[in-house]
């Protein structure tokens, strides 16, 4: 037993997995949100369009909106321009060194992803009202 | 493309672009949390006004490019296959400038009603 608490530790993963996940997490939700938002371009374009070809265009894609599938669709849409903006702006702070130790970078990824939750959730209320 | 937004300039571009959209998008969110235009003659004529239609254009440019450098990093991480690799960026590259020039065509063409 002896021998074996003294061998050195090059990376222990005891700690760092409780830690390594949330930070990782932020980075491919990052990406997530950037990509899908990227899918969802040309359709939100479509409906810019068709939102402006005159009165019967306007109604049109007013009607479109009025969908649940639709709605859940934007609301999703929401929530990823709000965490994608969020994540971005921590990693900027995180690249003029600010928050790059681990704990910080934790603390602020937790907010980010609590941040761009309520940010969500307000605008579901306001989607269901 | 590929050559004139690679390393440090496509990492400056990037934050460059985010920044403007992420301006633009509170001034949207703003307008349509407060002032949201009640009907068709109010809607286009907000997106008709010189002052939407000039930072709307820049914000799809910003979209563009800033979708770019994301897309692109995502791609040369996970398709490792040149040949894959090639077509992904040009589709992604096609789909790009296609809605840019689209979105523009749609503030250019919007007029007061």
């Amino acid at each position: 037993m002896q021998s074996k608490t003294q061998r050195p530790v090059f990376l222990d993963l005891r700690i760092l997995t409780p830690r390594m996940p949330l930070v990782a997490i932020l980075s491919i939700l990052n990406r997530a949100t950037g990509a899908l938002l990227f899918v969802s371009a040309p359709v939100l374009i479509y409906l810019l369009g068709l939102s402006l070809d005159g009165p019967a265009g306007y109604e049109q894609a007013l009607a479109l909106l009025d969908n649940f599938l639709v709605k859940l669709w934007l609301f999703v849409l929401i929530w990823a321009v709000a965490h994608h903006m969020l994540s971005g702006i921590r990693f900027l702070l995180i690249d003029i060194d600010v928050g790059v130790e681990l704990e910080q970078a934790q603390k602020s990824a937790l907010w980010v992803l609590v941040a761009g939750g309520t940010v969500a959730a307000i605008t579901l209320i306001g989607i269901m009202l | 493309m590929s050559r004139q937004a690679s390393g440090m300039q496509a990492w400056f571009l990037q934050r460059i672009t985010g920044a403007y959209i992420a301006l633009f998008v509170l001034y949207l969110a703003g307008v349509f949390l407060f002032a949201a235009p009640a009907d068709y003659a109010a809607w286009s004529g907000w997106v008709a006004s010189p002052w939407v239609t000039v930072t709307g254009m820049l914000f799809f440019m910003a979209v563009l490019l800033h979708a770019w450098v994301g897309v692109r990093d995502i791609l040369l991480d996970y398709v490792k296959h040149a040949g894959l690799r090639v077509g992904a960026l040009t589709g992604v590259a096609l789909v790009l400038l296609g809605s840019g020039i689209w979105a523009a065509k749609i503030l250019l063409l919007t007029v007061h009603s």
